[in-house]
């Protein structure tokens, strides 16, 4: 699907991603986790092809993403970031409809299979009743659903979600996470909860702009590792009732 | 994502009316500004009945052979259509430019005046036409376009350095209005007799028919090119980085776009002035009359500003009996009090 080799990213002198390197397979969910200021941010928009590495390579099927026109890249991957917001008193509907921006040209104006998309799109993330919403009057929650909405519209096998999940009450938090587990695509997502982070396929920690760690989240969420990367103690505890996996930390 | 579920309803039909219906408010909105022309063409100083004014038109353009007053047809013809035809392409190219500038910067308070692109046409004009620099090689038009550019570019680094576009444009404005009257000051040529006032504040008088063949093209060139980045203008909404995300090429498209203001802000500027407050009003009504999407929003705005610029001459022409506002009065005695209320109506909602 998508791969990354070697990438460095340095702004003024300072390197913010270091020599980071894996390949995602088909239909994979990969958490990126790690510290505030490790890298995942910056990890993300060079995946996307928003920055472009000071050094190394992303590879979309095997071709070098500067390689591709920015609507092809559009087409194949979305991203959606933190928390972008707008001053615009854009309608909800019109919000989700900006997905089909790389699918258009002149010669291929708006039809209805696009509406149909968009309706789509919409139903998958529970806000087709917002359709008529402005924005300004949308919660937390309703807005990063509409994002994803804009972002699945966009008809791409990977999605790439930059911490979805952030300033969300915990309630909006799982239903963010249980929708996004449902969508068929390959999905990199950047997570600052490591108990969330246990139910991707793989997990990749970075620590000061380096891959810690890559593997399954049982491999990677060792408490040496988190003792190293995050500077806290833990302990992994099991629910007495389904057996999950839970951490606990101490300082 | 399988579309199997989805049934094509009638898209052929759909896209049809859709562009029925588009054509048709284009002739509507292109009415409003003939209407707004012709209106003007009639009043001023001596009003003439718009009968004369319709009998004019059809002897120049038509060729028919009704007899009239030759001062009359002095007056229609060679003094106030080209003024209003001008005042028509300014108001719609000053428009789209403050929309054009509100989207890409995602700033609802900035135009090519506040972001003192219009003081560094009008120095740029100055430069050329009263200080004398390139002269012979530089047109005054050019002239305006390189210190729009440069401007602009003066205006964008501050607010890098600063984070505080609106202060960085106050700062450029100020400077740049300074140097023109600086050069104005200091030259005693014929053309300082269009005086400071005019560059600061805009002024139809003295607009002719030249000026027609210079600014219906370029306003209607450049709103039909703008108009080809309607849904990259969009696509800016949630930010440029959102914007790289739906695959828009950002730098080239903000490049494109800001070229495009700066060409038409100076192109108008090199010849009526710095009118204030049309790029930054006219969006906002627009917005507020048909919503936020590019493709409606953009000839909306050509159409209000066109008109708006046109009934504020007409305004400047009546207001003060015997007398001619500089039409930068008008549009800013308008235009000050709804930025106001822009202003508070952005403190109000979060």
């Amino acid at each position: 699907m998508i791969c990354a080799r070697n990438l460095h990213y340095r702004l003024k002198r300072k390197a913010l991603v270091q020599d980071v390197s894996f390949e995602l397979q088909d239909g994979e969910v990969l958490g990126l986790i790690g510290p505030n200021g490790s890298g995942k941010s910056t990890l993300l928009r060079m995946l996307s092809g928003i920055f472009r590495p000071s050094a190394g390579q992303v590879l979309l099927q095997g071709r070098c993403l500067s390689q591709w026109p920015r609507h092809e890249i559009a087409q194949h991957m979305a991203f959606v970031e933190q928390q972008a917001e707008t001053h615009e008193r854009i309608r909800v509907r019109d919000a989700v409809e900006l997905g089909r921006t790389p699918w258009l040209s002149l010669l291929n104006p708006w039809s209805a299979q696009d509406d149909a998309i968009v309706g789509q799109a919409m139903d998958a993330l529970n806000v087709g009743h917002l359709s008529q919403r402005i924005w300004h009057s949308l919660s937390g929650g309703e807005r990063q659903r509409v994002h994803l909405a804009r972002a699945l519209a966009q008809q791409p096998q990977l999605l790439l979600l930059d911490e979805p999940t952030n300033h969300l009450d915990i309630q909006n938090q799982l239903t963010i996470l249980r929708l996004v587990d449902e969508l068929p695509v390959s999905i990199i997502i950047a997570l600052h909860d490591l108990n969330q982070a246990m139910r991707c396929d793989r997990l990749l920690l970075m620590h000061e702009g380096r891959v810690f760690a890559l593997g399954p989240p049982a491999r990677v969420l060792t408490p040496d590792n988190i003792r190293e990367a995050f500077g806290v103690n833990s302990r992994l505890l099991h629910d007495p009732e389904t057996g999950q996996p839970n951490l606990v930390f101490t300082d | 994502m399988s579309n199997s579920l989805v049934q094509p309803v009638a898209a052929p039909l759909r896209r049809g009316a859709m562009l029925i219906r588009g054509l048709r408010r284009l002739g509507l909105g292109f009415a409003l500004v003939v209407v707004a022309i012709l209106l003007a063409t009639a009043t001023g100083e001596s009003s003439i009945a718009l009968d004369t004014v319709l009998k004019t038109l059809a002897n120049q353009l038509l060729g028919t052979t009704y007899e009239l007053d030759a001062i009359d047809r002095g007056i229609i013809w060679e003094y106030r259509l080209s003024r209003a035809i001008v005042a028509a392409s300014c108001g719609a190219a000053l428009a789209v430019c403050g929309l054009i500038l509100q989207s890409l910067l995602r700033n609802v308070l900035v135009d090519p005046y506040i972001l003192g692109i219009s003081a560094g046409a009008s120095a740029g004009a100055v430069a050329v036409a009263i200080a004398g620099m390139g002269a012979g090689v530089l047109s005054m038009s050019a002239g305006a376009f390189l210190g729009a550019v440069l401007s602009f570019a003066l205006v964008v680094g501050l607010a890098r350095m600063t984070g505080q576009i609106i202060l960085a444009g106050i700062a450029g404005a100020q400077l740049f209005h300074a140097l023109s009257s600086l050069m104005i000051t200091k030259s005693a040529n014929a053309e300082a007799a269009r005086g400071i006032m005019f560059w600061m504040l805009g002024n139809l008088s003295g607009v002719r028919w030249d000026d027609v063949a210079l600014a219906v093209p370029v306003a209607v060139g450049g709103v039909l090119v703008a108009g080809l980045y309607t849904r990259a203008l969009d696509a800016f909404t949630f930010g440029s980085q959102s914007a790289a995300a739906l695959g828009i090429a950002v730098t080239r498209v903000k490049v494109l776009l800001i070229a495009l203001t700066a060409l038409m802000t100076a192109v108008m500027v090199s010849m009526v002035g710095s009118i204030g407050f049309v790029g930054l009003v006219i969006p906002h009504a627009a917005r507020y009359l048909v919503g936020v999407r590019h493709a409606v929003l953009l000839p909306a705005s050509a159409v209000m500003g066109a008109v708006f610029l046109v009934l504020s001459d007409i305004l400047s022409r009546v207001v003060v009996p015997g007398q001619v506002l500089p039409i930068g009065v008008v549009t800013a005695l308008i235009g000050a009090p709804a930025f106001a209320l822009i202003l508070i109506r952005g403190a109000r909602t979060p």
